[in-house]
């Protein structure tokens, strides 16, 4: 396996692409779906929200900086800076989102976000650069660059993938009541992120902080799914 | 959808969260670049293929060890802000994978010395720092301790930050 964050496609670094290759998935599906506006609203503020909080809060810091240099936004440090800038920004815009379409949102709405945006994480995923512990299992090391450990965010890809191959079978095969969908994704989820933190190196107490956005996941799934 | 496979996907969460609890990540023994750990053994390669021990490269000084290599664009965006933000108290080490030819010659566009760029031939030195993501910088502080690190580009008022920090740290 490949270390993401070293592979670059033109002056892009793999992370970037396939983020643009995964919002490009979700938006597609959500057209063969015919999901409501509301819905694509929703994914546009979450990825414009984002990113423009990650680099924004980057510009905040040193404005001149990126006043004469704006080509360097394409590289900014991986801090918790910026995670906190991302999430503020893709917070604040869901919040305009949510309070613009008040009165029509629906149960069924969160079943056409997750059957977009699973496929779209899975893909996406295939950028991430977690990297678990040492290991030499065949496929999921990664062996360029004499590094040799675990490729958790290949094993966490593949994981989301089958989560996908799960709900978009029971959208097709089952009779579902709204929302049972996005339980099942929010559950799966959960699993398969838990399952990949079991092969990386940090640890928590007693779980990361990961591990417990998991719980989350899990409890708003499981609730979800009783209909 | 039956309260069954509700109950399933539950079991199955709590499971592989309580295999969380109980299969937990051996503890790292010896270095693991992490802040307080010393970086004074760990020898990188100079041009003419010596082996140095970084605490002889560092001799007493705060530094900037920064892991890069010539393809990197984000790390030729900040390598000129590198050598601006070295004062006469700290040092700077540039470390890489390239050959010590043709990485010497890049740095010449750049105006920046060759003595600076040291090598990893057989990538010890990144594994032991677990550099994934380049550009990645540790500060060091004048006994050699890791008082922080970061990972990508740095914008000049971060660097700044990070050596000021590097050269008050006094942590033994």
């Amino acid at each position: 396996m490949y270390i993401p964050s070293q592979v670059l496609l033109g002056p892009l670094p793999l992370f970037n692409v396939l983020l643009i290759a995964a919002a490009a998935l979700a938006f597609v599906l959500q057209e063969r779906m015919k999901a409501p506006g509301r819905v694509q609203d929703l994914l546009w503020a979450l990825i414009l929200g984002g990113l423009l909080g990650d680099k924004g809060i980057y510009i905040a810091t040193d404005p001149a900086y990126f006043v004469h240099n704006p080509s360097h936004l394409i590289f900014t440090p991986e801090s918790r800076l910026g995670l906190w800038g991302a999430a503020a920004g893709a917070g604040l815009a869901l919040l305009s989102v949510l309070v613009y379409h008040r009165k029509r949102w629906a149960l069924s709405d969160l079943d056409a976000i997750a059957l977009t945006v699973s496929p779209a994480l899975a893909l996406w995923a295939m950028g991430f650069n977690w990297i678990g512990v040492a290991t030499r299992i065949p496929l999921l090391t990664i062996a360029t660059r004499h590094l040799n450990h675990f490729a958790t965010y290949f094993l966490w890809a593949i994981l989301m993938a089958v989560g996908s191959g799960v709900i978009w079978i029971l959208r097709r095969s089952h009779s579902l009541k709204p929302g049972q969908i996005a339980g099942v994704f929010l559950m799966t989820t959960a699993i398969t992120t838990v399952l990949a933190s079991l092969t990386a190196a940090s640890r928590g107490n007693p779980f990361t902080s990961l591990q417990w956005v998991a719980v989350v996941l899990a409890l708003a799934g499981y609730r979800l799914m009783g209909g | 959808m039956r309260n069954v496979w509700r109950n399933v996907l539950g079991a199955v969460f709590v499971l592989v969260l309580a295999l969380a609890v109980v299969i937990r990540p051996s503890a790292h023994q010896g270095f693991t670049a992490q802040v307080g750990q010393s970086v004074g053994n760990i020898a990188v390669v100079s041009a003419s293929g010596q082996s140095v021990a970084l605490a002889r490269l560092l001799d007493h000084h705060a530094a900037l060890i920064n892991f890069w290599a010539t393809w990197c664009p984000a790390c030729r965006m900040e390598l000129p802000n590198l050598t601006a933000a070295v004062t006469p108290a700290s040092r700077l080490l540039l470390v890489s994978q390239g050959s010590a030819g043709s990485t010497s010659a890049f740095l010449g566009r750049y105006h920046i010395p060759s003595r600076l760029s040291w090598y990893d031939p057989d990538g010890h030195v990144f594994n032991a720092f677990f550099v994934t993501t380049l550009p990645t910088s540790y500060f060091v502080n004048r006994n050699g301790i890791i008082v922080s690190k970061i990972v990508g580009p740095m914008t000049p008022a971060l660097l700044r930050q990070n050596l000021a920090a590097a050269e008050q740290n006094q942590e033994d």
